[in-house]
């Protein structure tokens, strides 16, 4: 299988060293694998996140997407509209835009992608993950899962490759949470892509191919998931 | 992606109802008084001007030291030593200056040396009663001012003690500011204003117009204490003039820092309350352009709303004016013009641009991870 992202030993500290927030992380995420990243609050799994989706700069080490290097990419916006989808703990949704709107607005960036088709990939979506009836209400007007539902239709609209997602299902009940991780799967197998879920979900934990556990910024282990094995 | 941008910085700015109301109220209040203010000062120098240009003259005098043609005084010997110099073709004097009626507010008052050439220059249309026969003691009065005192033809007017002027007509000029005024014969301006044997301003035609400027140094120099100029050079002269130009300008610039500072406050804040908002459209892959045009088109909203709303409210404003202030009616137009309308687009837009693009620039300079766990 292809590694969709390398990385080669990482580092990122804050305050000018006094926090040490990953130390050497070596890893490698293949295309068609979903990826749990466990342990302990702290231990580097958001930070690592966001490394690899190019939300904050490492303080050394490399990162490569799809065998590019990601500090040679002329514009990283580009780059996380066109192969980065994020899914946050809280959904974050824009305040003042409606659910539909919300899914959209991650399309708005792209030129390729008319209004017309901008909508329809939007609507079909929200249909997939049951909140179509929502899609004219404002976030603030429904619940906390229709919410995280719209959360991650914004972040699998554009047909990511790799999704990052940082406690998918913290703040949502078991119902809807079954609901998205099988929608998660079902993205990696129709894009091929692949999914780095940090968590301390057992659930999410058991759809992951891999489960990854961190401490003090690094990798402690990395073992096939046997139950996905079985499967 | 305009019409989601535009729904998008529109309900944000409905977003904080009562922040933008009053951001809007500031700019539309500060445009008002922008738009009265330049009317004001348009007015009065475009009338001033155009009186200049109308007057068919070559050489225009006034005391050296005025001010302002109201200030002048020229004596009668002064003048009558003028008029005989060679080259002069013809003459005309005029005082001016104001008189309080009724112990109210005090009135304009032009003593002309010859009605029919006067109203020929300035361009009076006797639209009641019939012109002034140079006759002691008849007046004509401006429709503006007959309007504001309730004055018609036939009436007396008590403008010195014991003394009544008949009004003999009622005028209109198109230029505004002479409509709230009273003329008279210059005698009686003369008496009027207790300037015996004294005009403000002396207007020369002469025989040969190439000679202007050699006649022009030949009275400055036989009169020390008078000032001679060219026609054409008037306005650059005349005190009024020159400050009414500053003073427009200088609102215009005031009132554009004051409108940015509102604007830039409004903004600043907006943009730090948004950080996280920042952060989420920049994951997202919302490029620098797209987060700051959102914040554009609402100052756009904003300075633009305000702009139109403050130019409209000036009409209703000037009208107030217009009425309660009848000392300074003459240089209050009806209205203000459309060229001030776009004016204050203009102005509207450089301040919408200028005091949201430097927040929303450094707004958008963010670590996004941190701008995303921004509280």
């Amino acid at each position: 299988m292809n590694s969709l992202i390398e990385v080669k030993d990482l580092y990122k500290v804050y305050d000018n060293g006094l926090i040490q927030s990953l130390n050497g992380i070596t890893l490698t995420l293949k295309a068609g694998k979903i990826y749990a990243l466990m342990g302990a609050s702290g231990c580097g799994k958001s930070t690592l996140l966001n490394l690899i989706g190019t939300l904050d700069s490492p303080t050394s080490g490399e990162i490569l997407y799809d065998g590019k290097y990601l500090n040679e990419v002329r514009s990283l916006s580009t780059f996380r509209r066109d192969f980065i989808g994020f899914v946050f703990q809280f959904h974050h949704l824009i305040p003042v835009l409606t659910l539909r709107e919300n899914v959209e607005s991650a399309l708005l960036s792209n030129r390729k992608v008319s209004a017309k088709e901008r909508r329809e990939r939007a609507v079909a979506l929200l249909d997939e993950m049951g909140i179509l009836h929502r899609a004219d209400s404002y976030a603030a007007k429904i619940s906390g899962g229709e919410r995280q539902r719209g959360a991650i239709a914004r972040a699998l609209v554009n047909n990511p490759k790799v999704l990052l997602a940082d406690e998918p299902t913290g703040n949502i009940d078991s119902k809807t949470s079954k609901l998205i991780l099988k929608k998660l799967r079902d993205h990696v197998e129709q894009t091929a892509g692949t999914i780095l879920i940090a968590t301390h979900d057992n659930d999410v934990a058991d759809i992951a191919d891999v489960i990854i556990k961190m401490e003090d910024g690094k990798i402690i282990s990395q073992e096939e998931n046997p139950r996905m094995e079985k499967k | 992606m305009g019409a989601i941008i535009f729904r998008y910085a529109f309900r944000n700015v409905i977003r904080t109802p009562l922040r933008s109301f009053f951001t809007l109220f500031s700019v539309a209040l500060i445009i008002m008084l922008y738009t009265v203010l330049t009317s004001i000062g348009n007015s009065f120098t475009q009338q001033i001007s155009t009186v200049i240009k109308q007057q068919d003259i070559d050489v225009v005098v006034q005391a050296k030291y005025a001010s302002t043609p109201v200030t002048s005084i020229i004596n009668d010997t002064t003048v009558d030593s003028i008029i005989h110099l060679d080259g002069i073709h013809a003459y005309d004097s005029m005082l001016i200056g104001r008189k309080r009626l009724y112990g109210k507010s005090s009135v304009f008052i032009l003593g002309v040396s010859n009605f029919t050439v006067f109203a020929q220059r300035l361009g009076f249309n006797i639209i009641k009663g019939r012109a002034l026969h140079n006759t002691a003691l008849e007046i004509v009065v401006g429709n503006k001012m007959a309007g504001i005192y309730h004055l018609n033809v036939g009436d007396e007017v008590e403008l010195s003690s014991g003394k009544k002027y008949l009004i003999v007509g009622i005028y209109s000029s198109w230029l505004n500011f002479l409509n709230s005024g009273v003329i008279c014969s210059l005698k009686d301006a003369q008496h009027l204003m207790n300037k015996p044997d004294k005009t403000s301003l002396l207007f020369l035609t002469l025989d040969d117009t190439t000679r202007t400027n050699e006649i022009v140094q030949k009275i400055n120099k036989q009169f020390p204490e008078m000032r001679a100029i060219e026609s054409q050079q008037l306005p650059d002269y005349m005190g009024p003039i020159k400050n009414i130009f500053y003073f427009s300008k200088i609102v215009s610039i005031m009132t554009l820092f004051i409108a940015i500072a509102v604007l830039l406050n409004t903004f600043i804040m907006a943009i730090s309350e948004r950080t996280r908002e920042i952060g989420i459209l920049s994951a997202m892959g919302w490029s620098r352009f797209m987060i700051v045009s959102i914040f554009l088109v609402e100052a756009l909203l904003l300075s633009l709303g305000g702009g139109i709303i403050g130019y409209l409210c000036s009409y209703p404003v000037m009208t107030v004016l217009l009425s309660k202030f009848a000392n300074i009616s003459m240089y209050i137009p009806e209205a203000p013009s459309l060229a001030i309308f776009f004016n204050v687009l203009e102005m509207s837009l450089f301040i919408g641009l200028f005091s949201a693009l430097f927040p929303a620039l450094y707004g958008t300079r963010i670590n996004i991870s941190k701008a995303i766990r921004h509280e």
